[in-house]
């Protein structure tokens, strides 16, 4: 015989089991959740929520009056009506299995999608002295849990075996690779605060489809738990008509953290779908700088290649050296987009030629602008159509292209991948869904 | 570049803008709602009964109404699907039999739709060997391999196809006083076959599945609550072009096949009987109404069956994703027509049987779905303060017990109406 027993058991066969005072053999009333907290890393059971027929609320059974058994037929309790409690007397930082989870949305942090509890397996540790433990440690995500819960395993299993030669087979997730959207406490209270340490490691495109994936709520919990710069990357992957609604139900100072995250083009085209009153919110909360750059960029819109036009870009003088440009480039990489190019200028900004990252790391450092620039420029103005721009990715292979004014002043540039989106902004829809 | 300045500065235009783009949801559903088997009822309510049951058109307006606009404004405030909801508050059990019997109607309203193809191709003079495969085939190719954008476009200009029905009905030139009384001054009989028609009616008018697809539409085009009046206009006119599209077809059959004492059984006999009554081309129009409503509905039903299935077991679902990543969504989408196909083609196919106990099935589940949409609807932690208030509260309830009786008796006596 072993000393101490460990078996696994599932929150759907815990449901309304009765609950029995041991002394008497009476029934003190049945199971209708559990009390958990979230201290440690996975939920360890703390109390029963227990449906008595003399109250019309439930109460609390503190975990330690339960006696070591297996918890299949019914639930033994030491019972003294001085260990029952009231709702309210509890602890709020425990939390109901059943009410946060059961039937629920979760993130699955390694499918890095959202998934649908069917139900919850818990771990049952009976030490020969003391007190039995109960810890949660999977969810159950598959076929096999819906039918157990509907009463239909046996049922299947027998065709499963006959058709595929084995019995179904479970799914199921580890606690620790999942993050709840929202827990209900003990109190009652309805909490959304999310672990973002969890969230960390997921693609930002993967994030997105699992914003998309959840109610309102939910999202704007998920997107205010990660950190903005996260946020942002994340939201940039969502369709604009999504992006848009889920803008408006963040906090506004969250929102603008995040749309100072944001890619400026991206950021203008939300700001210019959002509410007047929310965007100038926005306005105020941000830097005067990055404010007038977004005014600006908003002024020029509609249809012209100012609309999806990028003011972040390297220029260096004509008369710099190598050397000099590439310890430039160091410097600002960390927050420049696109560093393929370094586009030279003369002292009053107009465009003189261009030379790329590579031609840098290849030629001698001593060597100046002028020399080595590339002068023959394909340049467009804010009022080029933004489908001739396309054109002209096709047709010389740039990876970006520079916008001047009408007196060759560089105003900003123009990546393949932002203009690709205008003529196809279907196709960005479908790369994300 | 002056003129779309004007317009997005004026207010006037610039809330036309805005309702242009939130436009759909609405309208493609109410279009819906006239498929196959709304176009017999009303066809076999007009040619029995004259202009004498257009009054029920009212009521069914309310309760459409009442109903389309919970959906939309639960879609708005929670962003997730009523499937979702009712999955996380009402538990699995309901969940999964509301939903069996859901996907078993619906696969036979499905059949229903690729009857009135067959029927409305065979009274142009094509094999419904032809006809129905080859519309199949069309619905799977544009949800499989087309996206949101581009059914929805196609799915609105279906909707204006339906006003087919205005010209056939005009061109049967009915009386507009006798109209006007029927409808002021309702003549209500209490024998059996009247008070089942108007059951059938209004039943036809708000199926289960539909509120499904409404919330996840509204849901899918990402509306703002700042927008919900637009998308309240969007639930009325939606409603509206049931109504008359409804009011239409039963005028057309009471002007010519109830005044010559004709009786049909099918949509299809209206079309062929019209022929020698109104002239060609109102049979015409009207059979050509009956294959784009048909089609219309072959493609969204299925379609939104697939979704909330998906939606309520956790499954990934929508048209915007690839096969392998929604595998379960797209062969449910496949064989649900896949299925209404088959029956169709089998010959002698008990056609008339499949539409009572499909109808029979959308009867048992109506109330279910009502009752749990009133109770999740009226939750503060679900719906904040957009809850119900007390005018929508009553009508709501009130809908929905007419609704449950209209059911319960359509169901106890048997006759469901095709």
């Amino acid at each position: 015989m072993i000393s101490e027993s460990v078996n696994f058991i599932f929150l759907s066969e815990l449901l309304n089991l009765p609950v029995i005072d041991a002394a008497t053999s009476r029934k003190v009333g049945s199971i209708v959740d559990l009390a958990a907290t979230t201290g440690q890393v996975f939920p360890k059971v703390l109390g029963l929520i227990v449906k008595v027929r003399s109250s019309k609320d439930p109460v609390y059974i503190p975990w330690n009056c339960v006696r070591p058994t297996s918890l299949r037929k019914n639930i033994l309790i030491d019972y003294s009506p001085e260990s029952i409690q009231a709702h309210a007397n509890t602890n709020d930082g425990e939390i109901l299995l059943r009410k946060s989870f059961l039937d629920k949305q979760l993130i699955s942090t390694t499918g890095h999608k959202v998934v649908r509890v069917n139900d919850l397996q818990l771990l049952l540790e009976s030490p020969t002295k003391g007190n039995p433990y109960l810890w949660l440690v999977h969810v159950d995500i598959g076929i096999k849990g819906l039918l157990r819960r509907l009463g239909f395993v046996g049922f299947f299993n027998i065709f499963s075996r006959f058709l595929l030669d084995r019995d179904l087979r479970e799914k199921f997730i580890s606690w620790k690779n999942v993050q709840p959207t929202s827990t209900a406490s003990v109190t009652g209270s309805l909490q959304l605060k999310l672990d973002p340490s969890k969230l960390s490691e997921i693609h930002p495109a993967d994030l997105a489809d699992i914003v998309e994936d959840l109610g309102l709520e939910e999202r704007a919990a998920l997107l205010e738990s990660l950190d903005a710069a996260t946020a942002a990357s994340a939201l940039q992957e969502i369709p604009l008509r999504i992006r848009v609604q889920i803008a408006e139900t963040l906090e506004t100072t969250k929102l603008a953290a995040l749309i100072n995250e944001t890619q400026l083009d991206e950021a203008v085209d939300l700001l210019d779908e959002l509410s007047p009153e929310i965007r100038s919110a926005i306005h105020q909360l941000l830097s005067p700088e990055k404010t007038a750059e977004l005014k600006e960029l908003s002024k020029l819109s509609v249809y012209g290649v100012g609309s999806i036009m990028n003011t972040d870009f390297m220029t260096a003088k004509t008369t710099q050296t190598v050397r000099d440009v590439i310890e430039m480039v160091r410097e600002e990489s960390e927050k420049t987009e696109l560093l393929h190019y370094i586009y030279i200028v003369d002292t009053e900004m107009k465009l003189k030629g261009v030379v790329t990252l590579r031609q840098l790391l290849m030629l001698d450092p001593d060597a100046i602008m002028a020399d080595i620039m590339w002068e023959n420029l394909v340049t467009a103005t804010i009022e080029t159509n933004v489908k001739r721009v396309a054109k002209i990715f096709f047709k010389y292979n740039f990876v970006a292209l520079p916008v001047v004014d009408d007196d060759g002043v560089m105003q900003g540039i123009i990546t393949m991948r932002d203009a690709l989106e205008t003529v196809f902004p279907e196709m960005k829809e479908e790369a994300h869904s | 570049m002056k003129l779309v300045e004007t317009i997005k500065t004026n207010p006037a235009f610039r809330n036309l803008l805005i309702f242009f783009s939130i436009v759909g949801p609405g309208i493609i559903t109410g279009s819906v709602d006239n498929d196959a088997g709304g176009i017999t009822t009303y066809s076999v309510a007009g040619a029995k009964y004259g202009y004498t049951l257009l009054w029920t058109l009212i009521p069914s307006f309310i309760a459409l109404l009442t109903v389309q606009e919970m959906n939309a404004r639960m879609g708005i405030v929670t962003g997730k699907g009523l499937a979702d909801l009712i999955r996380e508050n009402f538990g699995v059990k309901i969940t999964f039999y509301i939903f069996i019997f859901l996907l078993v109607a619906d696969i036979g309203n499905t059949a229903t739709e690729f009857a009135g193809v067959a029927g409305s191709m065979n009274v142009l003079g094509i094999s419904k060997y032809l006809s129905v495969p080859l519309a199949a085939i069309a619905v799977w190719i544009l949800v499989v391999k087309g996206n949101y954008k581009l059914s929805e476009k196609v799915f609105l200009i279906f909707s204006v196809f339906l006003f087919s029905y205005v010209v056939s009905a005009l061109l049967a030139k009915p009386d507009w006083g006798v109209i006007g009384t029927a409808i002021i001054t309702p003549k209500i009989h209490m024998d059996r076959d009247y008070i089942a028609m108007v059951l059938g009616l209004v039943g036809t008018t708000v199926a289960p599945w539909m509120q499904f697809y409404m919330q996840s539409s509204v849901i899918e085009k990402g509306i703002k609550i700042g927008d919900y009046k637009f998308t309240l206009w969007d639930v009325v006119l939606g409603c509206i072009a049931t109504v008359v599209v409804a009011f239409f077809i039963i005028v057309s059959c009471a002007a010519t096949l109830h005044a010559n004492g004709i009786q049909i059984e099918e949509a299809k006999d209206a079309a062929s009987a019209l022929g020698p009554l109104a002239g060609v081309l109102a049979s015409q129009l009207f059979a050509f109404g009956l294959f784009v409503a048909s089609v219309f509905s072959a493609t969204i039903l299925p379609l939104a069956t697939a979704f909330y299935v998906c939606e309520a077991f956790g499954f990934e679902a929508g048209i915007d994703k690839k096969f392998s990543d929604a595998p379960q969504f797209y062969s449910l989408f496949t064989l649900i027509i896949l299925i209404g196909v088959v029956i169709i083609l089998i010959p002698n196919a008990p056609l008339i049987t499949i539409t009572i106990w499909s109808q029979v099935l959308n009867a048992i589940l109506l109330p279910v779905v009502l009752i749990c949409m009133m109770v999740i609807i009226n939750k503060k932690e679900i719906m904040e303060q957009y809850t119900n208030n007390r005018f929508q509260n009553a009508v709501g309830w009130i809908t929905s017990l007419i609704l449950i009786l209209l059911s319960l008796f359509l169901l106890f006596t048997g006759s469901g109406l095709g």
